[in-house]
Protein backbone atom coordinates (compact mmCIF):
# COMPACT_ATOMS: atom_id res chain seq x y z
CA UNK A 1 0.00 0.00 0.00
CA UNK A 2 2.63 2.37 1.04
CA UNK A 3 4.16 2.30 -2.90
CA UNK A 4 1.20 2.68 -3.94
CA UNK A 5 0.90 6.18 -2.15
CA UNK A 6 4.15 7.48 -3.31
CA UNK A 7 3.31 6.80 -6.78
CA UNK A 8 0.28 8.03 -7.54
CA UNK A 9 0.95 12.06 -8.97
CA UNK A 10 -0.59 14.18 -6.78
CA UNK A 11 -2.55 16.27 -9.70
CA UNK A 12 -4.16 13.12 -9.87
CA UNK A 13 -5.13 13.36 -6.18
CA UNK A 14 -6.03 17.09 -6.54
CA UNK A 15 -8.26 16.11 -9.89
CA UNK A 16 -9.62 13.36 -7.85
CA UNK A 17 -10.91 15.12 -5.15
CA UNK A 18 -11.92 18.07 -7.04
CA UNK A 19 -14.38 15.83 -8.58
CA UNK A 20 -15.62 13.75 -5.51
CA UNK A 21 -16.15 17.04 -3.12
CA UNK A 22 -17.46 19.08 -6.59
CA UNK A 23 -19.83 16.29 -7.03
CA UNK A 24 -20.89 15.82 -3.09
CA UNK A 25 -21.76 19.29 -2.94
CA UNK A 26 -24.16 20.05 -5.86
CA UNK A 27 -26.06 16.05 -5.82
CA UNK A 28 -28.95 16.14 -3.86
CA UNK A 29 -30.23 12.27 -4.91
CA UNK A 30 -29.66 10.28 -1.49
CA UNK A 31 -28.17 7.13 -3.31
CA UNK A 32 -25.87 8.80 -5.27
CA UNK A 33 -24.47 10.84 -2.35
CA UNK A 34 -23.62 7.45 -0.83
CA UNK A 35 -22.34 5.69 -3.65
CA UNK A 36 -19.98 9.19 -4.11
CA UNK A 37 -18.80 8.63 -0.09
CA UNK A 38 -18.01 4.69 -0.90
CA UNK A 39 -15.84 5.91 -3.70
CA UNK A 40 -14.05 8.39 -1.36
CA UNK A 41 -13.56 6.00 0.66
CA UNK A 42 -12.09 3.52 -2.05
CA UNK A 43 -10.03 6.31 -3.57
CA UNK A 44 -8.42 6.95 0.26
CA UNK A 45 -7.73 3.23 0.53
CA UNK A 46 -6.17 2.78 -2.89
CA UNK A 47 -3.88 5.97 -2.52
CA UNK A 48 -2.80 4.86 1.22
CA UNK A 49 -4.03 7.04 3.13
CA UNK A 50 -4.25 6.92 6.89
CA UNK A 51 -8.09 7.00 7.16
CA UNK A 52 -8.23 5.29 10.14
CA UNK A 53 -5.55 7.80 12.10
CA UNK A 54 -7.38 10.43 10.85
CA UNK A 55 -10.87 9.95 12.32
CA UNK A 56 -9.45 8.90 15.15
CA UNK A 57 -7.75 11.89 15.92
CA UNK A 58 -11.03 13.62 15.00
CA UNK A 59 -13.20 11.76 17.21
CA UNK A 60 -13.47 14.76 19.79
CA UNK A 61 -14.80 17.21 16.78
CA UNK A 62 -16.15 13.94 15.29
CA UNK A 63 -18.54 13.72 18.38
CA UNK A 64 -19.27 17.20 18.65
CA UNK A 65 -19.96 17.23 14.53
CA UNK A 66 -23.07 14.09 15.60
CA UNK A 67 -24.32 16.04 18.28
CA UNK A 68 -25.05 19.07 15.77
CA UNK A 69 -26.42 16.77 13.30
CA UNK A 70 -28.64 15.30 15.44
CA UNK A 71 -29.90 18.51 16.53
CA UNK A 72 -30.63 19.68 13.70
CA UNK A 73 -32.29 17.24 12.18
CA UNK A 74 -34.54 17.10 15.45
CA UNK A 75 -35.37 20.88 14.51
CA UNK A 76 -36.41 19.92 10.77
CA UNK A 77 -40.13 20.26 10.64
CA UNK A 78 -40.72 19.41 6.70
CA UNK A 79 -41.55 16.57 5.89
CA UNK A 80 -43.53 13.59 6.99
CA UNK A 81 -42.91 12.48 10.85
CA UNK A 82 -41.19 9.24 11.59
CA UNK A 83 -41.23 9.68 15.06
CA UNK A 84 -43.92 11.95 17.17
CA UNK A 85 -44.44 12.52 20.93
CA UNK A 86 -47.52 13.61 22.00
CA UNK A 87 -48.40 15.43 18.84
CA UNK A 88 -44.95 16.81 17.89
CA UNK A 89 -42.85 16.01 15.41
CA UNK A 90 -39.92 14.85 16.34
CA UNK A 91 -37.95 13.38 13.69
CA UNK A 92 -39.39 13.68 9.96
CA UNK A 93 -38.25 12.16 7.21
CA UNK A 94 -36.77 15.18 5.17
CA UNK A 95 -34.69 15.76 9.00
CA UNK A 96 -33.11 12.50 8.52
CA UNK A 97 -32.50 12.87 5.15
CA UNK A 98 -30.70 16.23 5.77
CA UNK A 99 -28.56 14.48 8.62
CA UNK A 100 -27.47 11.57 6.65
CA UNK A 101 -26.39 13.85 3.81
CA UNK A 102 -24.23 16.19 6.17
CA UNK A 103 -22.24 12.82 7.69
CA UNK A 104 -21.55 11.38 3.87
CA UNK A 105 -20.89 15.35 3.19
CA UNK A 106 -18.72 15.73 5.66
CA UNK A 107 -17.09 11.84 5.24
CA UNK A 108 -15.79 13.19 1.86
CA UNK A 109 -14.06 16.06 2.73
CA UNK A 110 -12.34 13.81 5.25
CA UNK A 111 -11.28 11.63 2.83
CA UNK A 112 -10.59 13.81 0.41
CA UNK A 113 -8.21 15.72 3.12
CA UNK A 114 -6.38 12.08 3.62
CA UNK A 115 -6.13 11.58 0.02
CA UNK A 116 -4.38 14.55 0.04
CA UNK A 117 -2.51 14.62 2.88
CA UNK A 118 -0.48 11.31 1.31
CA UNK A 119 1.55 13.66 -0.82
CA UNK A 120 4.16 15.56 0.71
CA UNK A 121 3.21 19.61 1.02
CA UNK A 122 6.28 20.30 -1.45
CA UNK A 123 4.74 18.11 -4.13
CA UNK A 124 1.13 19.24 -3.48
CA UNK A 125 1.94 22.40 -4.25
CA UNK A 126 3.63 21.58 -7.47
CA UNK A 127 0.79 19.66 -8.42
CA UNK A 128 -1.32 23.12 -7.94
CA UNK A 129 1.19 24.50 -10.02
CA UNK A 130 1.10 22.44 -13.05
CA UNK A 131 -2.09 21.78 -13.14
CA UNK A 132 -2.31 26.18 -13.29
CA UNK A 133 -4.46 26.51 -10.43
CA UNK A 134 -3.48 29.16 -7.48
CA UNK A 135 -1.24 27.20 -5.42
CA UNK A 136 -2.19 29.40 -2.41
CA UNK A 137 -5.14 26.59 -2.51
CA UNK A 138 -2.59 23.87 -2.28
CA UNK A 139 -1.00 25.65 0.32
CA UNK A 140 -3.88 26.54 2.72
CA UNK A 141 -5.08 22.75 2.10
CA UNK A 142 -1.85 21.48 3.21
CA UNK A 143 -1.40 23.72 6.56
CA UNK A 144 -5.03 23.20 7.27
CA UNK A 145 -4.34 19.21 6.96
CA UNK A 146 -1.49 19.37 9.18
CA UNK A 147 -2.98 21.36 11.90
CA UNK A 148 -5.89 19.02 12.62
CA UNK A 149 -4.09 17.26 15.42
CA UNK A 150 -3.36 20.39 17.33
CA UNK A 151 -7.20 21.44 16.47
CA UNK A 152 -8.34 18.13 18.33
CA UNK A 153 -5.71 18.57 20.79
CA UNK A 154 -7.09 22.51 21.66
CA UNK A 155 -10.78 20.95 21.48
CA UNK A 156 -9.69 18.48 24.09
CA UNK A 157 -8.26 21.18 26.29
CA UNK A 158 -11.52 23.36 26.41
CA UNK A 159 -13.29 20.58 27.10
CA UNK A 160 -11.45 19.20 29.89
CA UNK A 161 -10.64 23.06 31.35
CA UNK A 162 -14.75 23.25 31.38
CA UNK A 163 -15.01 20.28 32.63
CA UNK A 164 -12.70 21.34 35.52
CA UNK A 165 -14.21 23.85 36.49
CA UNK A 166 -16.81 21.57 37.84
CA UNK A 167 -19.30 21.15 35.30
CA UNK A 168 -20.92 17.48 34.38
CA UNK A 169 -21.73 18.38 30.87
CA UNK A 170 -23.61 15.30 30.28
CA UNK A 171 -25.59 15.87 33.48
CA UNK A 172 -26.72 19.04 31.72
CA UNK A 173 -30.51 19.52 30.70
CA UNK A 174 -30.22 19.62 26.88
CA UNK A 175 -30.88 23.15 26.06
CA UNK A 176 -28.09 24.17 28.43
CA UNK A 177 -26.00 21.45 27.04
CA UNK A 178 -26.25 23.23 23.33
CA UNK A 179 -25.35 26.49 25.11
CA UNK A 180 -22.16 24.75 26.75
CA UNK A 181 -21.32 23.34 23.59
CA UNK A 182 -21.40 26.84 21.53
CA UNK A 183 -19.80 28.22 24.14
CA UNK A 184 -16.71 25.46 23.67
CA UNK A 185 -15.87 27.55 20.10
CA UNK A 186 -15.10 30.99 21.59
CA UNK A 187 -11.69 29.64 22.30
CA UNK A 188 -11.61 27.10 19.60
CA UNK A 189 -11.88 30.06 16.72
CA UNK A 190 -10.00 32.56 18.83
CA UNK A 191 -6.98 30.34 18.92
CA UNK A 192 -7.31 28.92 14.96
CA UNK A 193 -7.19 32.54 14.47
CA UNK A 194 -4.57 33.73 16.35
CA UNK A 195 -2.33 30.84 14.35
CA UNK A 196 -4.05 31.33 11.27
CA UNK A 197 -2.44 35.21 11.66
CA UNK A 198 0.81 33.59 13.20
CA UNK A 199 1.42 31.20 10.33
CA UNK A 200 0.87 34.14 7.42
CA UNK A 201 3.11 36.16 9.22
CA UNK A 202 6.06 34.21 9.05
CA UNK A 203 5.76 32.69 5.74
CA UNK A 204 5.65 36.20 5.02
CA UNK A 205 8.83 36.65 6.98
CA UNK A 206 10.20 33.93 4.96
CA UNK A 207 10.20 35.66 1.68
CA UNK A 208 6.44 34.16 0.56
CA UNK A 209 4.88 36.57 -1.53
CA UNK A 210 1.06 35.17 -2.22
CA UNK A 211 0.49 35.74 -6.12
CA UNK A 212 4.18 36.00 -7.12
CA UNK A 213 4.78 34.18 -10.04
CA UNK A 214 7.20 31.20 -8.64
CA UNK A 215 9.79 28.69 -10.57
CA UNK A 216 10.80 25.51 -9.34
CA UNK A 217 13.59 22.75 -9.73
CA UNK A 218 10.97 19.76 -9.91
CA UNK A 219 8.60 18.74 -12.53
CA UNK A 220 5.86 15.62 -12.09
CA UNK A 221 5.42 13.85 -14.67
CA UNK A 222 2.28 11.70 -15.00
CA UNK A 223 2.23 8.21 -15.55
CA UNK A 224 -0.04 5.43 -17.63
CA UNK A 225 -1.20 4.46 -14.29
CA UNK A 226 -2.16 8.04 -13.12
CA UNK A 227 -4.12 8.71 -15.98
CA UNK A 228 -5.97 5.42 -15.86
CA UNK A 229 -6.65 5.97 -11.93
CA UNK A 230 -7.91 9.66 -13.17
CA UNK A 231 -9.98 8.02 -16.04
CA UNK A 232 -11.94 5.03 -14.17
CA UNK A 233 -12.49 7.71 -11.45
CA UNK A 234 -14.08 10.05 -13.46
CA UNK A 235 -16.10 6.72 -15.16
CA UNK A 236 -17.12 5.94 -11.75
CA UNK A 237 -18.61 9.06 -11.05
CA UNK A 238 -20.24 9.58 -14.52
CA UNK A 239 -22.02 6.48 -13.86
CA UNK A 240 -23.39 7.28 -10.33
CA UNK A 241 -24.21 10.57 -11.71
CA UNK A 242 -26.88 8.84 -15.11
CA UNK A 243 -28.38 5.91 -12.22
CA UNK B 1 -2.10 10.99 54.72
CA UNK B 2 -0.91 12.56 51.31
CA UNK B 3 -3.18 14.56 49.22
CA UNK B 4 -1.80 13.71 45.97
CA UNK B 5 0.43 10.12 45.39
CA UNK B 6 1.51 8.90 42.32
CA UNK B 7 2.77 4.95 43.08
CA UNK B 8 4.97 3.54 40.78
CA UNK B 9 3.24 5.03 37.62
CA UNK B 10 4.63 4.02 34.17
CA UNK B 11 4.14 5.63 31.26
CA UNK B 12 5.30 5.44 27.48
CA UNK B 13 4.36 7.74 24.50
CA UNK B 14 3.55 5.68 21.79
CA UNK B 15 5.36 6.48 18.22
CA UNK B 16 4.33 4.51 15.58
CA UNK B 17 6.89 2.17 13.90
CA UNK B 18 9.22 1.91 17.38
CA UNK B 19 8.80 0.50 20.64
CA UNK B 20 7.73 4.23 21.79
CA UNK B 21 9.84 7.14 24.30
CA UNK B 22 9.26 5.83 28.06
CA UNK B 23 8.62 8.65 29.96
CA UNK B 24 8.02 7.72 33.10
CA UNK B 25 9.76 4.11 34.72
CA UNK B 26 8.27 3.91 38.02
CA UNK B 27 7.76 7.88 39.36
CA UNK B 28 6.73 7.53 43.01
CA UNK B 29 5.52 10.98 44.35
CA UNK B 30 3.49 12.52 47.17
CA UNK B 31 1.92 15.64 48.02
CA UNK B 32 -0.07 17.37 51.23
CA UNK B 33 -2.80 19.67 50.74
CA UNK B 34 -1.25 22.83 51.56
CA UNK B 35 2.15 22.12 49.75
CA UNK B 36 3.73 24.54 47.91
CA UNK B 37 5.60 23.01 44.97
CA UNK B 38 7.81 24.01 41.93
CA UNK B 39 8.82 21.34 39.12
CA UNK B 40 11.14 22.29 36.70
CA UNK B 41 13.13 19.83 34.35
CA UNK B 42 14.41 19.97 30.70
CA UNK B 43 11.72 20.17 27.42
CA UNK B 44 10.17 16.96 26.95
CA UNK B 45 10.93 15.39 30.36
CA UNK B 46 7.39 14.88 31.28
CA UNK B 47 6.46 17.89 33.06
CA UNK B 48 3.15 18.59 31.29
CA UNK B 49 2.21 15.06 31.14
CA UNK B 50 2.76 14.49 35.09
CA UNK B 51 0.10 17.39 35.52
CA UNK B 52 -2.28 15.66 33.24
CA UNK B 53 -2.15 12.52 34.72
CA UNK B 54 -2.91 14.39 38.11
CA UNK B 55 -6.21 15.27 36.38
CA UNK B 56 -6.71 12.10 34.67
CA UNK B 57 -6.54 13.21 30.93
CA UNK B 58 -3.68 11.22 30.78
CA UNK B 59 -3.68 7.56 31.80
CA UNK B 60 -0.69 5.68 33.41
CA UNK B 61 0.22 2.41 31.31
CA UNK B 62 0.40 0.67 35.12
CA UNK B 63 0.66 2.04 39.19
CA UNK B 64 -2.30 4.43 40.22
CA UNK B 65 -2.16 8.03 40.70
CA UNK B 66 -4.78 8.73 44.32
CA UNK B 67 -6.38 12.06 44.52
CA UNK B 68 -7.30 12.22 48.69
CA UNK B 69 -7.24 8.34 48.51
CA UNK B 70 -9.51 8.11 45.14
CA UNK B 71 -7.72 6.40 41.74
CA UNK B 72 -8.03 9.35 39.71
CA UNK B 73 -8.55 6.76 36.31
CA UNK B 74 -11.76 6.01 38.41
CA UNK B 75 -13.13 9.89 38.84
CA UNK B 76 -14.94 11.96 35.91
CA UNK B 77 -13.27 15.20 34.94
CA UNK B 78 -16.15 17.45 36.58
CA UNK B 79 -15.33 15.42 40.56
CA UNK B 80 -11.88 16.06 40.15
CA UNK B 81 -12.10 19.83 39.49
CA UNK B 82 -14.48 20.59 42.34
CA UNK B 83 -11.04 19.98 44.22
CA UNK B 84 -8.57 20.72 41.85
CA UNK B 85 -7.80 23.98 39.41
CA UNK B 86 -5.68 23.62 36.45
CA UNK B 87 -4.02 26.33 34.49
CA UNK B 88 -3.25 25.76 30.78
CA UNK B 89 0.08 26.90 29.28
CA UNK B 90 -2.49 28.75 27.20
CA UNK B 91 -5.00 30.70 29.60
CA UNK B 92 -7.48 31.42 26.63
CA UNK B 93 -7.98 28.23 25.95
CA UNK B 94 -10.34 27.97 29.12
CA UNK B 95 -11.77 31.53 29.01
CA UNK B 96 -15.25 31.08 27.31
CA UNK B 97 -17.39 33.92 26.99
CA UNK B 98 -17.04 38.09 26.32
CA UNK B 99 -16.82 39.66 29.98
CA UNK B 100 -14.91 39.05 32.97
CA UNK B 101 -17.85 38.96 35.22
CA UNK B 102 -19.80 36.13 32.66
CA UNK B 103 -16.55 34.22 32.81
CA UNK B 104 -16.15 33.86 36.20
CA UNK B 105 -19.93 33.29 37.05
CA UNK B 106 -19.29 30.79 34.25
CA UNK B 107 -19.54 27.31 35.90
CA UNK B 108 -22.25 28.33 38.70
CA UNK B 109 -24.99 29.22 35.80
CA UNK B 110 -24.14 25.74 35.02
CA UNK B 111 -25.42 24.58 38.23
CA UNK B 112 -21.93 23.94 39.81
CA UNK B 113 -22.31 25.12 43.73
CA UNK B 114 -19.68 26.28 46.29
CA UNK B 115 -19.63 27.02 49.86
CA UNK B 116 -20.53 30.87 51.21
CA UNK B 117 -21.54 33.33 48.94
CA UNK B 118 -20.58 33.46 45.53
CA UNK B 119 -21.36 37.47 44.82
CA UNK B 120 -18.71 38.00 47.54
CA UNK B 121 -16.62 35.83 46.43
CA UNK B 122 -16.28 37.33 43.00
CA UNK B 123 -15.30 40.39 44.90
CA UNK B 124 -13.50 38.84 46.50
CA UNK B 125 -11.76 37.51 43.38
CA UNK B 126 -11.77 40.57 41.66
CA UNK B 127 -9.49 42.41 44.87
CA UNK B 128 -7.12 39.61 44.56
CA UNK B 129 -6.59 39.46 41.19
CA UNK B 130 -6.44 43.45 40.80
CA UNK B 131 -8.98 43.15 38.07
CA UNK B 132 -10.73 46.01 38.63
CA UNK B 133 -9.81 48.13 35.92
CA UNK B 134 -10.61 45.09 33.15
CA UNK B 135 -14.31 44.56 34.31
CA UNK B 136 -15.50 46.53 31.16
CA UNK B 137 -12.84 45.11 28.74
CA UNK B 138 -14.07 42.14 26.56
CA UNK B 139 -11.83 39.19 27.87
CA UNK B 140 -10.30 38.91 23.85
CA UNK B 141 -9.07 42.67 24.15
CA UNK B 142 -7.27 41.85 27.39
CA UNK B 143 -3.23 41.25 27.37
CA UNK B 144 -1.89 37.93 28.03
CA UNK B 145 -1.17 38.77 31.84
CA UNK B 146 -4.64 39.95 32.22
CA UNK B 147 -6.64 36.87 30.63
CA UNK B 148 -4.09 34.68 32.44
CA UNK B 149 -5.38 36.46 35.94
CA UNK B 150 -8.64 35.53 34.61
CA UNK B 151 -8.21 31.91 34.07
CA UNK B 152 -6.83 31.81 37.99
CA UNK B 153 -10.13 33.76 38.90
CA UNK B 154 -12.16 31.24 37.12
CA UNK B 155 -10.34 28.11 38.98
CA UNK B 156 -10.80 30.43 42.62
CA UNK B 157 -14.44 30.66 42.00
CA UNK B 158 -14.74 26.96 42.44
CA UNK B 159 -12.71 27.53 45.85
CA UNK B 160 -10.38 24.33 45.47
CA UNK B 161 -8.24 22.62 47.46
CA UNK B 162 -5.24 22.50 44.48
CA UNK B 163 -3.76 24.34 42.30
CA UNK B 164 -2.06 23.02 39.04
CA UNK B 165 -0.49 25.79 36.93
CA UNK B 166 1.60 24.70 33.62
CA UNK B 167 4.00 26.92 33.09
CA UNK B 168 2.26 30.16 34.10
CA UNK B 169 5.31 32.65 33.59
CA UNK B 170 5.28 32.46 29.46
CA UNK B 171 4.83 36.14 27.99
CA UNK B 172 4.97 37.70 31.03
CA UNK B 173 6.85 40.55 32.17
CA UNK B 174 8.97 40.76 35.21
CA UNK B 175 6.28 43.07 36.69
CA UNK B 176 3.07 40.68 35.71
CA UNK B 177 5.64 37.50 36.87
CA UNK B 178 6.04 39.55 40.47
CA UNK B 179 1.94 40.31 40.47
CA UNK B 180 1.81 36.29 39.91
CA UNK B 181 4.35 35.25 42.39
CA UNK B 182 2.37 37.70 45.36
CA UNK B 183 -1.01 35.97 44.20
CA UNK B 184 0.15 32.50 44.56
CA UNK B 185 1.88 33.30 48.31
CA UNK B 186 -1.50 34.84 48.94
CA UNK B 187 -3.24 31.78 48.06
CA UNK B 188 -0.70 29.45 49.78
CA UNK B 189 -1.54 31.48 52.57
CA UNK B 190 -5.03 30.74 52.34
CA UNK B 191 -4.68 26.80 52.86
CA UNK B 192 -4.61 26.29 48.47
CA UNK B 193 -1.59 23.58 47.79
CA UNK B 194 -0.05 24.51 44.55
CA UNK B 195 1.61 22.67 41.78
CA UNK B 196 3.65 25.18 39.58
CA UNK B 197 5.88 23.75 36.59
CA UNK B 198 7.98 25.75 35.24
CA UNK B 199 11.14 26.50 33.45
CA UNK B 200 11.64 29.58 34.14
CA UNK B 201 14.18 29.10 36.91
CA UNK B 202 14.58 33.02 38.19
CA UNK B 203 10.89 32.67 38.99
CA UNK B 204 10.38 29.43 40.80
CA UNK B 205 13.48 30.06 42.73
CA UNK B 206 11.99 33.42 44.52
CA UNK B 207 9.03 31.33 45.33
CA UNK B 208 8.82 29.90 48.78
CA UNK B 209 8.21 26.30 47.86
CA UNK B 210 9.99 22.97 47.80
CA UNK B 211 11.85 22.83 44.54
CA UNK B 212 11.61 19.68 42.67
CA UNK B 213 13.60 18.77 39.41
CA UNK B 214 12.03 15.72 37.03
CA UNK B 215 14.81 13.36 35.58
CA UNK B 216 15.04 11.02 32.51
CA UNK B 217 12.48 7.71 33.63
CA UNK B 218 10.39 9.85 35.97
CA UNK B 219 13.14 10.19 38.81
CA UNK B 220 12.38 13.34 40.92
CA UNK B 221 14.97 14.99 43.07
CA UNK B 222 14.54 17.75 45.46
CA UNK B 223 16.56 21.29 44.48
CA UNK B 224 19.15 22.42 47.36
Amino acid sequence: MKKIKHIIDPRVKILGVAILTGFIVFEQGMLQQVLIGVLSLGFAVYVGADLIGILKKLRRFLTLFFTLVIIQSFFRSGGNPLITVLGIKIVTDQGLYMAISYVVRMFVIIASGAVISTSSMRTTLQGFSQLKLPYVLGLMTSIGIRFLPILGEEIQNAYTSMSLRGINVKALPIKKRISIIGSLFVPIVFSALNRAQKISESIEMRGYVVGEKRTSYYTLKMVAKDYITLIVLTGLVLTITFI
Amino acid sequence: MSYYQLKDVYYTIKIKGSSGRAIFEGLNLKFKKSDFITLSGENGIGKTTLTKMLIGIIKPDSGVVLLDGDDVKLLECYEIGKKIGYLFQNPNIQLFNRSIKEELYFASDYGVKTSGDINQRYKDIVELLSLEKALNTPIVQLSQGEQQRVAIGTILMNDPEFIILDEPTVGLDEERKNTLKDTLIKLNNQGIGLLVISHDKDFIDDLPAKHLVLNKGGKICEKD
